[in-house]
């Protein structure tokens, strides 16, 4: 018999299931730009309250009269806060998504919350810890071992909500970052400081509870 | 683009190309998919069909006595039975039929080829049916099996539609639905000369095909198949028809299902792996599109469990967080393209199923076919993987 190779099915299979690909993954991306849009509308949200206390905390510089509102509104933000962090980073991590101008403003976010927690801590006593990671999300294969670590460390102790942890992304083009990273003097990544002390590389969970305890006699 | 984005685009676009295609088939070929060569009430060529049969009692008096309510000339058939070594009263059975001319053989136990090849020996026919004894045909198939032959003398062998009885067993039922899927495409498959299989239940043969071909492979957990892709391998013509019927009995246990399809899967890989050098311009459409294709959606299964491992054990712990805000929460693109490529198959399912205008299936069923029987698939591929490690021997 004479076989038949159908060339035209291959070829119009393959300019439609481009197509429908195509169009697919076309539409799968407009689907999380909606969802980082939204995501961006809450993390301006959230930098206006935390803007509104940021006000009040140094209008009010030498008054410790507020500190339970302070207190209050700062670990309600905080919860947000990583809310959004975790997002940004599902959106990052499982589903491809990414946006550099939406993580600038996040990590902006952060530094407001580090800069009035200490401002509260300061002025009303309050026994907050401080974790600052730094880390990459591209050229950096421990950091995503690190960051579980830090968390597993955080959830170990009863008053987790005393212990802050701001995680920030060397990998993108902020000032912010790259302020603070010259400030921490941050040369390696991954990199836990807490109180006092910079870890470089992957820390254990133990040393890391040990630290997250010991980082208020600091 | 890391390996694991690579292996899910490389799966979310090959099923979108394989619904595409089987589109394309069908419209390419719509017109031809209902015409059948009409049926000569003189072409009655001596036709001899072979039972092997194996511990058979419960069904070989049903699959005989349909066999000799064919409406063709008694004396133009010859109806063998290979009982091979049955431990039951499989030969006492076939035995009652003799006094209709059944000839009934007994041999030592030594599979289903052998007892095929045994058949093939004695028998006189100018064509050759192989039948399952635990299968019944209704009186015209077999001429409407034959009418594919008479003006093209390049076909050599010609599948029936086999069917499945409607039954109150869910799981037979989601056998019925595979059932009218496996017909619907081996159809359109014979139109581009790319039939895989000549299945156990009535299939026909001409006679010398084997005289060219040799007899069937006795050492084969699918001999069915293996005999067809010799035949592929000579470039001789498989057709198949919709029409000609033959019901045959499933396994009725998840059990008894398992073991069989394991047992065809099996067989099936090693029989591709062994006609692996029909993957050339050679074998037109066969050779470049339907082997390779058997590879890659073989491949691509393990690709799939792979990639649904890594997603497991790669979850992130902050993922437990923000769990029920997660589910919700942006897409991987990919997955929209597979789901064009899901909403294509269900379409695909429903054309299917409408085609067959006196095969009724409940909604239930068809559901359950969608969502959970054709993931068993990935169960026997596993099983297929631990019994090759395992070396375990065939059997019937």
């Amino acid at each position: 018999m004479e076989r038949k190779i159908s060339i035209y099915l291959y070829v119009i299979a393959f300019i439609f299931a481009s197509i429908l690909f195509a169009v697919g993954v076309y539409v799968g991306t407009l689907i999380n730009q909606n969802v980082m849009s939204s995501l961006a509308s809450e993390i301006e949200e959230a930098n206006t309250k935390i803007s509104n206390i940021g006000v009040l905390l140094f209008l009010e510089d030498q008054n410790s009269n507020f500190c339970s509102f302070y207190k209050e509104e700062l670990t309600s933000f905080d919860r947000e806060r990583e809310k959004l962090g975790y997002e940004l980073s599902l959106m990052e991590d499982q589903k491809g998504y990414s946006s550099p101008e939406i993580k600038r403003k996040y990590m902006v976010l952060q530094i407001q919350s580090l800069l009035f927690s200490k401002k509260v801590q300061k002025l009303c006593g309050e026994d907050y810890r401080f974790v600052l990671f730094f880390y990459d999300n591209v050229n950096c294969t421990d950091c995503k071992r690190q960051g579980e670590i830090i968390l597993k460390a955080r959830d170990s102790f009863s008053t987790k909500d005393k212990i802050k942890i701001y995680a920030f992304d060397t990998g993108i083009n902020s000032s912010v970052v790259h302020s603070l990273m010259k400030e921490y003097n941050v040369n390696a990544i991954p990199m836990t400081i807490i109180g006092n002390y910079s870890y470089v590389g992957i820390v254990s969970l133990e040393e890391l509870k040990q630290a997250m305890k010991d980082a208020d006699r600091d | 683009m890391d390996l694991v984005h690579a292996l899910n685009y490389f799966v979310a676009f090959f099923s979108v190309y394989v619904v595409v295609f089987y589109f394309l088939l069908l419209f390419t070929y719509k017109k031809n998919y209902e015409e059948e060569p009409p049926i000569d009430e003189n072409f009655t060529p001596l036709v001899s069909i072979i039972v092997p049969a194996y511990n058979e009692e419960k069904y070989i008096g049903k699959c005989l006595q349909t066999l000799l309510e064919l409406d063709y000339p008694k004396d133009k058939l010859d109806i063998i039975v290979i009982n091979d070594g049955s431990t039951d009263l499989t030969e006492e059975e076939a035995k009652k039929f003799e006094k209709y001319g059944v000839r009934v053989v007994t041999q030592k136990n030594a599979g289903k080829g052998a007892a095929l090849n045994h058949g093939l020996k004695i028998a006189k026919g100018e064509f050759i049916v192989t039948m399952d004894a635990d299968s019944y045909v209704l009186p015209k198939t077999l001429k409407q099996l034959l009418a594919f032959f008479k003006d093209d003398p390049e076909v050599m062998a010609v599948t029936p539609a086999i069917k499945i009885r409607p039954s109150n067993s869910l799981l037979v039922e989601l056998q019925r639905i595979e059932y009218l899927m496996i017909i619907f495409s081996r159809k359109l498959l014979s139109f581009i000369d790319a039939v895989p299989v000549t299945p156990g239940p009535f299939s026909i043969f001409r006679a010398s095909v084997f005289k060219k071909v040799g007899g069937f492979d006795e050492h084969n957990l699918v001999e069915d198949q293996e005999i067809a892709l010799r035949i592929q391998k000579h470039h001789f013509k498989i057709r198949s028809s919709v029409k000609a019927e033959v019901y045959t009995n499933p396994p009725e246990t998840i059990q008894d299902l398992i073991k069989q399809r394991v047992r065809w899967q099996r067989g099936g890989v090693r029989n591709y792996w062994n006609y692996k050098h029909l993957i050339t311009p050679e074998y037109g459409d066969f050779g470049l599109f339907f082997v390779p294709l058997n590879f890659i959606t073989l491949a691509s299964f393990f690709i799939v469990l792979g990639l649904m491992i890594n997603a497991i054990v790669n979850t992130p712990y902050y993922v437990s967080y923000i769990f029920i805000e997660s589910i919700g929460m942006g897409i991987n693109p990919i997955s929209v393209p597979l789901f064009f490529a899901g909403l294509a198959s269900v379409a695909w399912l429903a054309l299917v199923l409408g085609s067959f205008k006196n095969e009724k299936v409940g909604i239930i069923p068809i559901i359950l076919y969608y969502f959970f029987y054709w993931y068993l698939m990935l169960c026997y591929n596993l099983l297929l993987v631990y019994k090759e490690l395992k070396h375990e021997k065939f059997s019937w």
